[in-house]
């Protein structure tokens, strides 16, 4: 079926669309689309997006990761091997690290990583059919922000489409609750979600806030943000 | 022509190949980076090229496999209230170049739309600056001309004259011109 912006659309739908579009710049074609031939056909179900200029996606749910090279993930260290570590991040295979993509290790010079610790990484090599690869250093050789994360804190899972919400630069969430609740937030891409607080009740107000965005509009998530703040004052 | 391409493949191979002890060196990291992505995309365009059909070559279309750039999502380490200095400080410098980007961005689009209210307005005001400057230049020949004409300049001033003025304009102009190009030619004294 021929679908256009904003449809719901399901895979073998074709966007006749992008086809259509006639413009010196390229088509973008995001998550959920890909080319056959003449026509971009849609593989994953969802709603038709596009952002200007050309950009097209499908807005699917989600809670498996399939690692994207260049995104930034939390993951579990599970094993260590040699010169690697493996770590879980959640997709069909676990991550390889080697030792040295941190910043300042060499040989010698090993971090010190243990099993069991959260990481925050960003992967290297994501291909289809090879196991992905993870780096905690950018292209200068800085840390900035990636590595172990604190030995304390909290770990859940969540849907792949409530990081993506919690991430968009509309979502009101993490900004006020930031106001009042002092904290620090890993948010991988994979659906992993590294969260710290003062306190327990803290750190848990702050999960069920974030797993509870998931289906509901910015306003509404406003509106539970005062009601958590007030909450928390009243327990303090 | 043949020696002429021997040279350039000559140059292209000479141009950006550093040699592996050069490489290996800690500083050339990145630059070993960039060599061996190099080699290995010449090694695969050799490997793929009797697989490759134009169509594939020539795609309109770039694949995105990350949501991240589609709906433009931040980076994902955030803290607040000091709670991780380090983390906030990059945070900081992320909204920061963010700002700066699209303050710039802002600036550049009201240029673009002031210069759209101002086009129209532009031509209006360089068909009347033609005018006041053509006018500038024939004034300044006519001052040039007083000089050596002072009868003129009477007539300028004289209240008596000015009636005759505007009709007086090009036949002096004319009479002016032909004065100038023959003042051209004559010898300095």
């Amino acid at each position: 079926m021929k679908v256009k912006v904003g449809d719901v659309v399901v895979p073998g739908d074709i966007a006749e669309e992008i086809s259509r579009v006639k413009s010196e710049t390229k088509c973008v074609l995001g998550p959920g689309l890909r080319r056959f031939s003449e026509n971009v056909i849609v593989c994953k179900s969802g709603i038709f997006r596009k952002k200007n200029p050309n950009t097209y996606w499908v807005d699917s749910h989600q809670r498996k990761y399939i690692p994207v090279r260049g995104e930034s993930v939390v993951g579990v260290v599970v094993n260590k091997s040699g010169d690697i570590f493996k770590v879980d991040i959640g997709a069909s295979e676990l991550a390889s690290l080697a030792y040295t993509s941190f910043e300042g290790a060499t040989k010698k010079n090993r971090p010190d990583v243990k099993l069991g610790d959260v990481l925050y990484a960003k992967l290297k090599i994501a291909s289809l059919d090879m196991e992905p690869e993870l780096e905690c250093v950018d292209s200068k050789g800085k840390q900035s922000g990636m590595g172990v994360v604190a030995d304390d804190g909290f770990l859940f899972t969540c849907s792949i489409n409530v990081v993506r919400k919690i991430l968009s630069p509309k979502c009101p969430l993490l900004k006020t609750l930031g106001k009042e609740i002092p904290h620090e937030i890993a948010v991988g891409m994979n659906g992993k979600v590294w969260l710290k607080a003062r306190s327990i009740k803290e750190t848990i107000a702050l999960a069920n806030a974030i797993l509870a965005t998931e289906y509901i509009t910015n306003e509404e998530t406003n509106a539970m943000c005062c009601r958590i703040i007030e909450a928390l004052q009243e327990v303090n | 022509m043949d020696k002429h391409r021997l040279k350039m493949d000559f140059r292209s191979a000479t141009k950006r190949k550093l040699s592996k002890n050069i490489l290996e060196m800690k500083f050339m990291k990145r630059s070993k980076e960039k060599a061996e992505k190099e080699k290995e995309d010449e090694e695969r365009q050799i490997m793929f090229s009797h697989e490759i059909t134009p169509g594939m070559k020539e795609s309109n279309y770039v694949l995105e496999p990350s949501f991240i750039p589609c709906e433009d999502l931040i980076l994902g380490r955030l803290s607040y209230h000091g709670f991780n200095p380090v983390v906030e400080r990059m945070m900081q410098e992320r909204i920061d170049e963010e700002e700066s980007k699209a303050r710039v961005e802002k600036a550049a689009a009201e240029r673009r739309a002031e210069k759209d209210v101002s086009d129209e307005e532009m031509a209006w005001k360089y068909g009347t600056l033609s005018g006041t400057i053509s006018r500038k230049f024939k004034n300044g020949v006519v001052n040039n001309d007083e000089r050596t004409n002072p009868s003129k300049r009477r007539m300028d001033k004289d209240p008596k004259y000015t009636w005759t003025k505007s009709d007086n304009v090009n036949s002096y102009q004319e009479s002016e011109n032909a004065e100038v190009k023959r003042s051209k030619f004559l010898k300095p004294e």
